[in-house]
């Protein structure tokens, strides 16, 4: 009897869990020599279907076995296709069958097994990695409807749990505040001060969501060179309380030994700027907003700590949601093994069911021959006992042969 | 059959609709104040993760804030236009009267200041849940104060259809 899909599933990789990032650099499947990498694995005997996923994380291979033996032999191919010492690479690779597989699959495609749980990145890796695999032959009936499932599961997951919502990054923490404020980032003013490598990441995020930018810095060549990377204005440090007019948001993200703005330079800003809000983000060290500046109505004040306190808070959050993705993806997983069970098993119940009824009737007829003084009613009654006996033995013939895994 | 159906009608549909908008426009205004509270202490729940941004909040209520004053205008305008029909020349000397010119001033106020200096934010919330607070004092406790022209029991309560 041949293995059906799920029985037949089997994964064997590693990961950055799993491997150290020399290992995984030495272990990964460039696109260049994905062709390759195919023909040996297909080339193996006891498989008949294959998905390679190298991300800078994990590279790992989805089978489908046509025995189980093969497995052994996907731990070799790792070693032989990167010219690696098996002894090496054997005690990094995990594989695994079946419903762990699946589960494997569906952990991944879902990120709950990322460095940064939640990243979303890693679903479009797995679909890639799956297109690859289609267009190199290697996808199958039996692999293609578990990795859909595998996308299925993991889109339905993300947007039941919210994982992924959450800024777990510096620069994303502060778009998302300032998204609370100004609800869009398009034809936001926003100023970064100082050309800090942090200010610079920082100004990356504003500038994709649509924000102008202004960069003020004290050395003229550095942020005319900072500007001309975002397509923004450049304004010399001296200006900084001009441009307070005008900005929505300002960034600081440079050394100074004192503070560059204090209670004095706020007081009656906000009049001048017909009250319009002001986001001040300050990611130097030391700060350059003066730590005692009272609260000016209007005026958001953010620094490195509150930004890290945030990400902090949402990271915490993420790992309660991932906790609860787990329990989804084994709920999952179940349902799935329940209908591919039902599903091949079926036809051979139905075969079961009708030997037993056929023989039944047969030992029926022969007692019926002798037994011809009985009435209609006493055959039915009689019939009806023979087929309850039958239905009651196979019954549990039948249990048992669905709880095998 | 009423005195000036026309003229009725419309103090009603106006006044009523100027209190359903600046209910609307309080509902902003607390979102605001909820929104704007966790940005400063640095702190945000789930409900506040839902609100939408403070200037949209703001917008928002700036522009029911002069939808209900253009209604409350009408409707004022039309009510002292029936309280002198039915009151004579002391009209506006009504408790009920006076208390819809101060809601009705203060929501000029808001807007006039609004406009002129750009004063917006918390000032411009807290002004808006005031004129509600106003605005639902009285219609929900002014009509049982007795001295009141629109007194359920004063003998000078408006019947619609008797002019006196």
């Amino acid at each position: 009897m041949s293995l059906s899909p799920l029985q037949g599933f089997a994964c064997v990789g590693l990961n950055h869990q799993t491997a150290p990032m020399d290992i995984r650099e030495k272990v990964s499947f460039p696109d260049a020599k994905m062709t390759k990498a195919f023909e040996d694995l297909l080339g193996l005997s006891g498989l008949s279907e294959a998905m390679i996923l190298s991300t800078c994380n994990r590279s790992e291979v989805y089978v489908q076995l046509t025995n189980e033996s093969a497995l052994k032999q996907i731990e070799m191919f790792f070693s032989k296709h990167h010219e690696f010492e098996h002894s090496i690479i054997r005690s990094h690779l995990y594989a695994y069958k079946r419903e762990e597989a699946l589960t494997q699959l569906f952990t991944v495609a879902t990120s709950l097994d990322s460095q940064l749980i939640g990243e979303p990145q890693i679903l479009g890796q797995v679909k890639t990695a799956y297109h690859l695999a289609k267009k190199m032959g290697a996808l199958g009936p039996k692999l293609e409807p578990i990795f859909q499932n595998a996308f299925r599961v993991a889109k339905k997951i993300r947007t039941e749990t919210g994982l992924g919502k959450n800024a777990i990054s510096l620069a994303f923490a502060a778009l998302k505040l300032a998204k609370k404020v100004f609800s869009s980032m398009d034809g936001l003013n926003v100023s970064l001060v100082g050309a800090g490598e942090m200010g610079t990441l920082f100004a990356k995020h504003f500038h994709t969501n649509g924000a102008k930018l202004t960069i003020l810095n004290r050395t003229r060549e550095r942020g005319l060179a900072l500007a001309s990377r975002f397509s923004a204005d450049y304004l010399p440090l001296e200006k900084l309380q001009e441009n307070l007019l005008q900005s929505d948001l300002v960034v600081f993200s440079l050394e100074s030994p004192t503070p560059l703005l204090c209670k004095a330079n706020l007081k009656g800003l906000m009049q001048k700027r017909r009250y319009r809000p002001l986001f001040l983000i300050d990611i130097s060290l030391p700060r350059v907003l003066a730590p005692d500046m009272p609260h000016f109505e209007g005026i958001y004040r953010y620094d490195l700590d509150d930004l890290a306190q945030i990400v902090r808070k949402n990271m915490d959050e993420r790992k309660h949601i991932a906790e609860r993705a787990k329990l989804l993806i084994q709920n999952e997983v179940a349902d799935l093994i329940t209908l591919e069970k039902s599903k091949y098993l079926s036809p051979q119940i139905a075969e079961v069911k009708n030997q037993a009824f056929s023989l039944t009737n047969q030992e029926l007829q022969k007692a019926f021959g002798k037994l011809k003084h009985l009435s209609v009613k006493d055959r039915e009654t009689v019939e009806d006992m023979a087929h309850r006996i039958s239905k009651k033995m196979l019954h549990h013939q039948i249990q048992e042969l669905k709880s095998r895994p | 059959m009423l005195a000036y159906p026309f003229v009725t009608l419309f103090h009603i549909f106006f006044s009523l609709f100027a209190d359903v908008v600046l209910f609307f426009c309080g509902v902003l205004s607390l979102f605001y104040l909820l929104v704007n509270s966790s940005l400063k202490k640095k702190r945000f729940s789930s409900f506040v993760d839902k609100l939408p941004a403070l200037t949209t909040l703001e917008k928002t209520n700036y522009v029911g804030l002069t939808i209900a004053f253009a209604s409350l205008s009408f409707g004022t305008l039309s009510g002292s236009f029936l309280a002198s029909i039915y009151w004579g020349d002391d009209w506006y000397l009504d408790v009920r009267q006076l208390w819809s010119m101060i809601t009705w001033f203060l929501i000029f106020s808001l807007l006039a200041v609004r406009y002129s200096s750009g004063m917006r934010g918390q000032s411009l919330a807290l002004g808006t849940l005031l004129a509600l607070s106003l605005s639902i004092s009285s219609a929900l406790f002014l009509d049982y104060l007795p001295f009141t022209k629109h007194s359920k029991s004063s003998s000078e309560h408006i019947q619609i259809g008797k002019v006196p």
